[in-house]
């Protein structure tokens, strides 16, 4: 009976020294990298790694300072073959160890992408317990990605948190909700045989100031802050060009992910001035059809919207006027539909995912159309019918422009 | 040391035993094969296990259910029964060696890599002696508190994730060719179906023998509902390209989990699920194997034969395959078919008993 | 049924040694006999020995003074006696003792251990010459705390009256509260020096009886020289000798100790002190205090479950807190790893040293606390408070979130009503911390399963420790966890309902 106990008390505590205490790490001694930014280098990857300085960026009362200052964030940059040779140089430079499960967003620069593509990045990001896929997938327009990540932005300390809540605001404008993630990016290309795309960023004003935190005393915040742009689009893995505000919205349109609001801004007609309005509750429908050898999809887009600036003389209290609102927003979005699909039939790349859609529906003619999917997308037929309610005319029911 | 069970805790101890190992690895067997039709091949593998178990027990209860290891004895003769005892000990021990050595893979590939398997085996290795020490009453037990929390918990992540559901990842059904699906349903029927015959030797325990297939059937068919759930959930959320090329596909559902922001990081549920199905299957395998031993030695206590049976395992557990790749492939490969023989072998014995007469004999 | 379950040596009594004033006989002639008593009970200065041998009818009265009614000796004895004695006629020794008046019970005993046991227990011994036997008086007063709020079981509604030292005044308690008949007190002895009256009460036909029968027989085969409390019988009848967790639960109020009546529970009494031992328990009893039934349903059921969040709160706070500080990083929300993290800048110790430190002031604090006289009670609430909290945040010895983590763990440990039953949880925080430094969570997790398959194996009494959780048994669902409204037996649905299980 001792001996045994003896025994399990030997076998408990071998376990327990065995793990040696392996793999605790203490919060002073990690590094919580907050953006990873990509660049071309003479043919090679420059990394960057955007961390967060947790003394200089808590607002805690923290223990006896030593050296809990400074900014709030830091960018190291580091060049290597690929990503992973990148991390590993990093740990000669870096003064602690990086922690990547709270990465946001990773920016590739413009240049990276239309020459090297994107596919290199994506296996250490898959690979790695700690990373997780749904951060987004950011390309810097007309820049490098170190630009983008060298601005210190006011309000947030965290200039990554920063971004982040940008693409979600900019749901509003583009329509893209939630930004583009880097687990969607890597099933288009390789699950689902479309193209991808992905959201661009840009500094609204360029200014060398921008990287140090006395810039943030001065009230002027363009010059640090970024602007959201439109997509940028891809054949396969390597980027070839960008698509407007407009060809953006159509395209989130399309892709149902514009489920909730936007705001739309219109000509009038008849007069000078503008109509803006609240799109709400769109909902797409795309159906694919195989007629005597000719592709053609039919999409069916219904929302409702409510008016929110009026600045042209009409009458808003007549409903003969609201028709007229509503069949002018529905040709404003018919347009925004039309001008991304054809820029894209012209362009033969299949960004909506029309070729799935198709296999879903018709698999036996997927198979068939499988291996020059670009031409046969190129030369479908598309037909697009919009739908829109106004629901509501806000607080007012006249505007003041209506004398 | 009190082994009784009531028809509840049997119906319990299925439910965890088939949940344990498969909740992580059954959307990856299944969806390897049959891609977006995955749920299809987990359907055929529940219709396919549910088959062969309904056999078994029927099997068994012409025999009035008595130790599996006494009917061996009384079937095949005294040297071709011991023989086949033995060999279900083997088994057993193998079984639990594997279902270790998966836990601790899972835990150095996904969780927390730097640390040393031999902790996590070494841990769980204990706690199944420490509840077979006191008798399969506790276990019983154990799991009639836990798995209504532990199934809660799992239900409750699963729906967490449901806002992510995207029907369209399911399409087009059933285009896949049968052969693929049916070979998807080839390796998960292995994986807990078949395993479950090792429960024969907790039959002659049980109270209440009238309700002893019924709970049992509903115990397999209420696990196998949640696995196809899960399946279904699976590849719904994430598509099929992502599940073929993931090594732990539930884990990585888990990771989706964003609802409302608090909520966001909680795989770590999932993984005491988990922990707790490996539990339940490691003991039932260690019980299996130490009343087999006591049962051809003949001495008068099971408990002798605890530690070593638990040393044997741990060493098993980490010699038999050198790296994880050789364990998924062997296993991938051939896990059914050696499972089906064991199967096989007994069931012939059994028959072969009832056609002469050997049932009659069994008595109480 | 007597079960196997009980074998612990120290339970099989072995033989008593025979003492030499065994059985030795009272003799009719009372100078032997007085000094025969005298020289047993010693030449101690409160054994008194009141001897008439001028009296027509000698006799002589023995009594340890301060455990005896003097004023009833006087008018109950030696009056009547008196009285008696001057009369006339012939007095023959026998009728001596048909002379007292008194409404207390007399026993006559033939032997010196009965007599001696019978004095030391505060009855008054008559001699009476040339009679062969003597008479014992149960005629037992001394000084007692009188019945008082019990200081360890405080509640908000609910009786105010607690156990006291004496047995008498407890069984009275419990008397006044059931007014069956079918109450009853059994007698017994423990302890070869001590020699501890113990009462077992139980009410006859709702009593388990294999529990009544297994205690009976635990008791009687103790094999112990010295018992001063409850607790010590505990230990000593206890099945599961290393499980941290009690199994009998312990008691100051006598309203707790009726209702247990009620429930089939057999209630331990002990002379000398005011806990008395109830049993079987359940783990779920120790979540259950008597005040559950004298609020509103609702409320305590709110209040059971935070009486088991704060449980868990206190068995696994700082060892969550170090398992996802050192090894799972990716579980905390980014902004509160950021503001951890800059809390920890400048602490040069690793947070399970830290959490450990703290914790391990905190009972030594409570310690402090229990045993330390009144007027510098609130030197040592400053020196915790501030010295210990503020300064050492201040001062860079640890980090403000171990202090909020440590604190709010004492505080939980509070919530349970029963002491011994936190003292557990205490010692499971330490193995917990320690098994969260090394294997992080779940290490934790496995820790948590054995310690629900080491609550599943034990039993009490012999009736298994963890029900009616496990094994499940749904008529007794409506007080476990959550507390149903007393009119509920008389629904249709529990009418279902219990009939199914």
């Amino acid at each position: 009976m001792i001996i045994k106990k003896c025994f399990f008390t030997f076998l408990l505590s071998v376990g327990l020294l065995m793990s040696g205490c392996s793999g605790r790490v203490e919060l002073n001694e990690l590094l919580i990298v907050s953006a990873i930014g990509v660049d071309i280098k003479e043919d090679n990857t420059a990394v960057h790694f955007q961390v967060v300085n947790a003394g200089g960026s808590a607002g805690g009362q923290g223990g006896a300072p030593a050296g809990a200052s400074g900014g709030a964030v830091y960018t190291y940059s580091v060049t290597g073959k690929t990503v992973y040779e990148a991390v590993e140089k990093a740990s000669t430079i870096l003064p602690r160890k990086l922690l990547f499960s709270h990465v946001t967003c990773i920016v590739v620069g413009e240049e990276y992408a239309r020459q090297k593509g994107i596919d290199g990045l994506f296996d250490f990001l898959e690979r790695n317990h700690g990373i997780r896929d749904s951060m987004l997938m950011l390309v810097a327009k007309e820049s490098t990605a170190k630009n983008i990540l060298t601005i210190y932005t006011p309000i947030f300390k965290n200039p990554a948190e920063s971004l982040r809540n940008r693409v979600k605001q900019s749901a509003a404008a583009t329509g893209v909700a939630e930004g583009v993630q880097e687990k969607e990016v890597i099933n288009w290309i390789h699950g689902q045989y479309r193209d991808p795309v992905i959201q661009g960023v840009e500094r609204v004003e360029f200014d060398n100031q921008a990287d140090d935190t006395q810039n943030l005393q001065n009230i002027d915040a363009n010059n640090k802050t970024f602007r959201i742009t439109g997509l940028a689009y891809f054949k396969k893995d390597k980027m070839k060009g960008w698509y407007n505000t407009k060809q953006t919205r159509g395209w989130a349109i399309i892709n149902s992910r514009a489920h909730e609001m936007f705001i739309l801004s219109h000509k009038c007609n008849h007069s000078k001035g503008y109509v803006g309005s609240l799109i709400k509750g769109i909902k797409t429908d795309v159906t694919p059809k195989v007629h005597d050898g000719q592709l053609s999809y039919k999409i069916n887009v219904k929302g409702k919207a409510i008016l929110q600036e009026v600045t042209c003389k009409i009458n808003v209290g007549s409903p003969k006027e609201l028709k007229k609102i509503e069949f002018q927003i529905e040709e404003e979005l018919t347009k925004e539909l039309t001008s991304v699909i054809d820029k894209a039939q012209s362009k033969k790349l299949d960004v909506f995912g029309f070729g799935k859609l198709l296999y879903d529906n018709h698999p036996e003619m997927w198979r068939k159309y499988k291996k020059d999917w670009a031409e046969h997308f190129s030369d479908a037929n598309v037909k697009t019918t919009v739908n829109i309610t106004l629901e509501t005319v806000g607080a007012r029911v006249e505007s003041i422009h209506e004398q | 040391m009190n082994h009784n069970l009531n028809h509840w805790q049997l119906s319990l101890i299925v439910f965890s035993f088939i949940m344990g190992s498969s909740l992580l690895m059954a959307p990856n067997l299944t969806s390897f094969f049959s891609g977006q039709d995955a749920w299809i091949s987990m359907i055929l593998a529940v219709i396919i296990g549910f088959l062969i178990n309904i056999l078994w027990l029927f099997l068994l209860k012409r025999y009035q259910f008595q130790s599996i290891f006494a009917l061996n004895e009384l079937t095949a003769g005294k040297i071709m029964g011991t023989a086949v005892n033995i060999t279900i000990v083997f088994y057993a021990l193998h079984l639990a060696a594997y279902v270790i050595r998966n836990l601790s893979n899972f835990m150095i590939a996904n969780v927390i890599p730097e640390s040393n398997p031999w902790t996590y085996q070494i841990m769980i290795i204990l706690l199944a002696v420490y509840t077979t020490y006191y008798g399969f009453n506790n276990i019983a037990r154990v799991s009639e508190f836990l798995n209504p929390w532990m199934f809660l918990l799992f239900i409750g992540s699963l729906l967490l994730t449901i806002n992510k559901f995207e029907f369209s990842n399911l399409k087009p059904v059933f285009d896949q060719k049968f052969v693929y699906i049916a070979q998807g349903a080839y390796s998960t029927t292995g994986f807990p179906f078949i395993e479950i015959i090792l429960l024969g030797s907790v039959f002659v325990y049980v109270k209440q023998k009238e309700k002893l297939t019924k709970s049992y059937m509903a115990g397999l068919l209420w696990g196998g509902a949640v696995l196809i759930i899960t399946v279904i959930a699976v590849v719904g959320v994430q598509g099929d390209y992502m599940v073929k090329r993931q090594s732990y596909p539930t884990y990585e559902l888990m990771r989706n989990i964003s609802v409302v922001s608090i909520l966001e990081r909680i795989e770590v549920l999932i993984t005491v699920v988990w922990i707790f199905g490996i539990l339940v299957k490691v003991v039932v395998c260690l019980f299996a194997a130490v009343s087999g031993l006591k049962h051809i030695s003949g001495h008068t206590s099971m408990r002798v034969f605890l530690l070593p049976c638990a040393i044997l395992i741990w060493s098993m557990a980490n010699h038999i395959h050198e790296n994880m790749m050789e364990f998924t492939d062997f296993v991938g490969q051939n896990w059914t078919m050696w499972w089906f023989t064991l199967y096989a072998v007994i069931v012939i014995f059994l028959i072969a008993g009832i056609m002469r007469g050997k049932d009659k004999q069994a008595g109480t | 049924m007597t079960h196997p379950f009980f074998k612990r040596k120290r339970h099989i009594s072995q033989k008593e040694t025979s003492r030499s004033e065994e059985k030795l006989p009272v003799s009719a002639d009372i100078h032997i006999d007085l000094a025969k008593i005298k020289e047993l009970l010693g030449n101690s200065i409160d054994v008194k020995v009141i001897e008439f041998l001028h009296a027509p009818v000698k006799f002589a009265v023995c009594y340890i003074e301060g455990m005896v009614n003097k004023q009833q000796i006087e008018l109950s004895i030696f009056e009547p006696i008196k009285r008696w004695q001057q009369t006339d006629c012939k007095k023959k020794p026998e009728e001596l003792i048909h002379q007292l008046e008194t409404a207390a019970p007399l026993y006559t005993y033939r032997h010196f251990d009965e007599i001696t046991a019978a004095v030391l227990k505060g009855h008054a011994a008559i001699f009476v010459d040339r009679v062969d036997a003597v008479y014992c008086l149960a005629i037992e007063m001394w000084q007692a705390r009188g019945v008082e709020e019990p200081q360890s079981q405080t509640m908000v509604r609910g009786p105010r009256e607690g156990f006291v030292e004496t047995l008498q005044t407890n069984t009275t308690l419990i008397r006044r509260r059931i007014n069956t008949p079918s109450l009853r007190f059994n007698l017994s002895e423990v302890g070869k020096i001590t020699k501890t009256t113990v009462l077992i009460a139980y009410l006859d036909g709702i009593v388990d009886q294999d529990v009544l029968t297994e205690v009976k027989e635990r008791l009687k085969n103790i094999n112990t020289d010295k018992v001063f409390e409850s607790g010590m019988i505990e230990e000593l009848i206890d099945e599961n000798g290393y499980s941290p967790f009690p199994v009998f639960q312990s008691s100051e109020r006598p309203d707790v100790a009726a209702a247990a009546l009620t429930e089939g529970k057999v209630v331990i009494m002990f002379e000398g002190t005011p806990f008395v031992l109830i049993t079987p328990t359940t783990f779920i009893s120790f979540f259950q205090a008597a005040e559950d039934y004298y609020h509103h349903f609702d409320l305590s059921t709110f209040i059971r479950l935070i009486r088991i969040l704060s449980f868990i709160i206190s068995i696994s706070l700082p060892a969550a807190f170090i398992a996802f500080t050192t090894f799972h990083h990716e579980l905390i929300p980014t902004s509160l790893l950021v503001s951890l993290g800059a809390q920890r800048e400048g602490v040069p110790f690793p947070a399970f040293v830290e959490a450990l430190v703290m914790e391990t002031i905190f009972e030594v604090l409570r310690e402090a606390g229990i045993r330390m006289p009144r007027p510098i009670g609130s030197a040592v609430s400053i020196v915790g408070a501030i010295v210990i909290g503020e300064s050492a945040v201040a001062a860079g010895l640890v980090s403000p979130a171990v202090v909020i983590v440590v604190s709010l763990t004492a505080i939980s440990s509070f919530v349970s009503p029963y002491y011994g039953f936190s003292g557990a949880a205490r010692l499971l925080r330490f193995i917990l911390m320690v098994l969260a430094a090394t294997t992080g969570i779940f290490g934790m997790i496995f820790f948590l399963f054995g310690l629900i398959i080491h609550l599943c194996a034990l039993t009490s009494m012999g009736k298994p420790y963890f029900t009616p959780l496990a094994p499940f048994q749904s008529g007794q669902q409506k007080d476990s966890i959550l507390r149903f409204p007393l009119w509920w037996t008389q629904t249709k649905l529990y009418s279902k309902w219990s009939k199914k299980s």
